[in-house]
């Protein structure tokens, strides 16, 4: 998987956005398996934080994001489970807090980009045939 | 090509070139879609050694071998070190 060429070949032709994405990708993936392993709170705050800063890098992180939080919560929903239970009243109500936060915010950067976008015309579009 | 998106606002963005919102004077939004945080990154890169082929490259290059990294090390803790150990397997 760290040589699939699906993650590899794309570096290549985009040295930017798709660099981070794969990077901040890896990070909450490790992570969380590494919060598996040892929780501590500071790898949910990173990961958190990989969550903002992979979405502010590019948009469609959001997508990464959905299926992150769909997948642990289908496959790894006891490890869920045992965080909500063993963490204490106040830092739920501020995880509740961040995530209604983080969802406003996305949903106000989202929203207008999926109301209001219009695809570029495409260059060949005068060669076509009338 | 598209990585020359970015240079005007790691420069500091002094004209609105590839800048689609700014907090304050500081670029946020280089595109609708698409964040400034390979700008914030670039910037000091550029302030050091210039704006070049190399230099505008170059930061993507440690972060992709960090990210490799990191995969085959989540690989090898979770599947084992039974593993390739090499890219041709």
């Amino acid at each position: 998987m760290a040589l699939d060429p699906a993650n590899v070949f794309p570096s290549r032709l985009d040295w930017g956005p798709t660099v981070l994405t794969h990077f901040f990708q890896a990070a909450i993936l490790a992570l969380w398996f590494s919060y598996r392993n040892k929780p501590g709170t500071w790898k949910m705050v990173l990961i958190f934080i990989c969550f903002g800063l992979g979405f502010f890098d590019k948009f469609n992180f959001v997508w990464l994001i959905l299926a992150f939080v769909i997948g642990i919560s289908l496959c790894y929903a006891d490890s869920l489970k045992n965080i909500w239970a063993s963490s204490p009243r106040l830092a739920r109500h501020i995880a509740v807090i961040l995530a209604l936060t983080a969802l406003s915010a996305t949903l106000y950067f989202i929203l207008p980009v999926l109301l209001h976008f219009h695809p570029a015309r495409r260059h060949t579009m005068s060669l076509q045939m009338k | 090509m598209d990585e020359l998106d970015f240079v005007n606002a790691a420069q500091g963005a002094p004209d609105n070139t590839m800048i689609h919102m700014r907090l304050g004077s500081v670029p946020l939004l280089i595109m609708p879609y698409l964040g400034a945080l390979k700008a914030w990154i670039s910037a000091p890169v550029f302030s050091l050694f210039g704006v070049s082929a190399l230099t505008i490259r170059l930061p993507a290059i440690p972060l992709a071998a960090v990210t490799l990294l990191i995969f085959s090390q989540l690989m090898r803790a979770e599947l084992g070190g039974s593993g390739p150990s090499s890219p041709c397997g």
